[in-house]
């Protein structure tokens, strides 16, 4: 690697003492340059990302309608208020009940599939990588949508086609009994291709010797699976299972916003929905909902530690 | 003879197998296409078709939900601001990121690598928690409900991601390039811009692609910061014609406007979807 501008340094840096002067006015227009063309990204990220992510527990430590820029400092009476609200503790539980599922069935499917499809040489491998990706790039309103007129009990498709197969219909989502694997299913449909390929190029990028040196010490395709290409991939999983749950929070949102509300009667309430339903949603509480804002990031930055310990094995290096 | 009915046999069981396999992916792939072919079907029907039957093709393709749509949802005007917003939030993106991942791939010193640390805590932040804060930022600053907030929003949310690429780009790069506009006399500025920057094409269209579906795809931020239906984006669009959906049911003019809306994301992930795939291969986790 080289600095910035080493050409321009070496020149003048074997001078005498006029190259000492220019190499300092060299070194001046180096971290002009440096200072110029990191300060507007910085400022974008700080102000509209950084600041936004850090302030939150500042906010959650005030009374705030919202309505105007007035806010009380009350100090810890928004979290001791949190937790005697029933509400916040079935939202907490469904949150753990639709995260947990979520992820746990994504990344199995998503790793099994990858193996699967790129170890069988399916001729079509190609259209199911493109099929099933398609889901992470709708507009995430399109999406529910869909799902929304999918799972309506009147004139839904799901319904009408269990009615063909004789097979009574459900209240997919206005029952509270399912409702929350009816949205970890749009869920899981949503992000599943996207890991699925990411899962598919890392195992597209072992090399190839390492199986056919296994092949000839006599290693069937189900041990090359599991002493070759799961622990070969295996880091890669593991980063992915964090911006897995970090992008998933905001999923889940998405879904439970657009589809129930949280309804029916608070059946599929979880964190984030609840933020908002406290904010924006039109009870005005922001700096309470603040605090439900920080219970998620405490929560999610926990589940990205605890499965990264929990995935934790020897590393493997090519 | 023996070895030949050995390849038979595993000739079929490859066979079986491979159908093992493609059976559950051929039904999983009907629950991706069957809703989207449905929607763009019913987008061509009338109301009374619809409740007729909602699997039968349309009688006629008449446009007339589209011709609505258009007409009473004022989605055109959406259409244009979402092309502006998102526009703007790409090249302001592309311009910064690609600068400041130039000087972190090319610092020696440990403020590069700082900065890439800094960067990355915006990717481990889930997006939702900030919304209250943006909405406290803007109407801190007076640009609340301005096309001006969310093109500002957008950029700095996407800057991470685009940094991480154009960083591992531009560390594949030779210095070679450099030295040699050096010696011809070109300034660091007149380097990267007629260098080096030209030459980060692949970076900029892996950006370009991600940013383009993750910005015309939002509608949490726009919802949070834009309250007048004159600056609205399209999905804001969308959900407002959803919410009428439930008083006064209209699916055809409802799903018209989401073929509209998709259309343009389906045209990019057709073209470059080689892009989205190697984007994510460079490290770039999202979802």
């Amino acid at each position: 690697m080289t600095t910035i501008g080493s050409g321009q340094n070496t020149a003048p840096a074997s001078g005498g003492a006029g190259g000492k002067v220019r190499r300092s006015h060299a070194e001046r227009s180096r971290r002009w340059f440096i200072f110029l063309f990191s300060v507007p990204a910085l400022a974008f990220y700080f102000f509209f990302r950084f600041l936004p992510s850090i302030m939150g527990f500042a906010i959650s430590l005030f009374n705030w309608k919202g309505v105007s820029l007035n806010m009380k400092f009350i100090g810890f009476d928004n979290y001791s208020r949190l937790f005697q609200d029933s509400v916040f503790y079935k939202a907490l539980g469904n949150h753990f009940y639709i995260y947990l599922l979520n992820t746990a069935i994504v990344f199995v499917l998503a790793i099994a599939l990858a193996v699967l499809i790129t170890n069988s040489k399916l001729r079509e491998r190609n259209f199911y990588r493109i099929m099933l990706f398609f889901p992470s790039v709708v507009p995430a309103v399109i999406v529910n949508v869909l799902w929304v007129s999918v799972y309506n009990p009147n004139i839904g498709m799901l319904n009408s086609l269990l009615g063909m197969l004789g097979i009574a219909g459900q209240n997919w989502i206005g029952d509270g009994a399912i409702v929350k694997n009816s949205l970890i299913f749009v869920m899981v449909w949503y992000s599943l291709g996207f890991y699925m390929v990411l899962f598919m190029a890392a195992v597209l990028n072992i090399p190839a010797d390492l199986f056919e040196a296994s092949r000839i010490d006599g290693a069937g395709t189900v041990r090359q699976t599991f002493s070759i290409t799961i622990p070969l991939i295996w880091e890669q999983v593991r980063t992915a299972l964090v911006f897995f749950i970090v992008t998933s929070c905001g999923v889940g949102f998405n879904v439970v916003f657009m589809l129930t509300k949280g309804g029916p009667s608070k059946a599929s309430e979880i964190l984030p929905s609840y933020m908002y339903l406290l904010s924006f949603g039109g009870q005005s509480k922001f700096g309470y909902a603040m605090s439900v804002a920080v219970m998620i990031m405490l929560i999610t930055t926990f589940l990205a530690l605890l499965l990264l310990r929990l995935t934790k094995r020897e590393s493997h290096e090519i | 003879m023996t070895t030949r009915t050995d390849d038979l046999r595993s000739g079929v069981k490859q066979a079986l197998l491979h159908n093992l396999i493609r059976i559950p992916l051929l039904l999983y792939v009907m629950t991706i296409i069957v809703p989207f072919v449905f929607m763009l079907i019913n987008s061509f029907k009338s109301s009374r078709e619809f409740y007729n039957n909602f699997w039968s093709l349309p009688s006629t393709f008449n446009f007339d939900n589209y011709l609505h749509a258009i007409e009473t949802s004022g989605i055109l005007h959406m259409f244009g601001n979402t092309v502006f917003i998102v526009l703007s939030a790409l090249v302001l993106n592309i311009l910064a990121s690609s600068m400041i991942a130039y000087v972190i791939a090319r610092s020696r010193s440990r403020v590069g690598e700082a900065m890439y640390k800094f960067f990355l805590f915006g990717m481990l932040t889930p997006g939702i928690v900030t919304l209250i804060p943006l909405f406290l930022i803007a109407r801190t600053i007076g640009l609340f409900n301005t096309r001006a907030i969310l093109i500002l929003v957008y950029t700095g949310f996407e800057v991470p991601f685009a940094v991480y690429v154009f960083t591992s780009f531009y560390k594949t790069l030779p210095s070679v390039l450099e030295e040699a506009a050096y010696i011809d006399g070109a300034s660091r500025y007149k380097t990267f811009w007629r260098v080096i920057f030209p030459l980060s094409m692949p970076g900029v269209i892996t950006v370009g692609v991600f940013n383009f579906i993750e910005y015309w795809n939002d509608y949490l931020i726009a919802m949070t910061l834009i309250s007048s239906d004159e600056k609205k984006t399209i999905s804001l669009g969308v959900m407002r014609l959803q919410a009428a959906n439930n008083v006064r049911t209209e699916w055809g003019q409802l799903f018209a406007v989401c073929v509209m809306v998709i259309l343009p994301v389906l045209l990019i992930y057709i073209i470059f979807q080689r892009y989205l795939t190697s984007g994510m291969t460079a490290g770039a986790v999202k979802g």
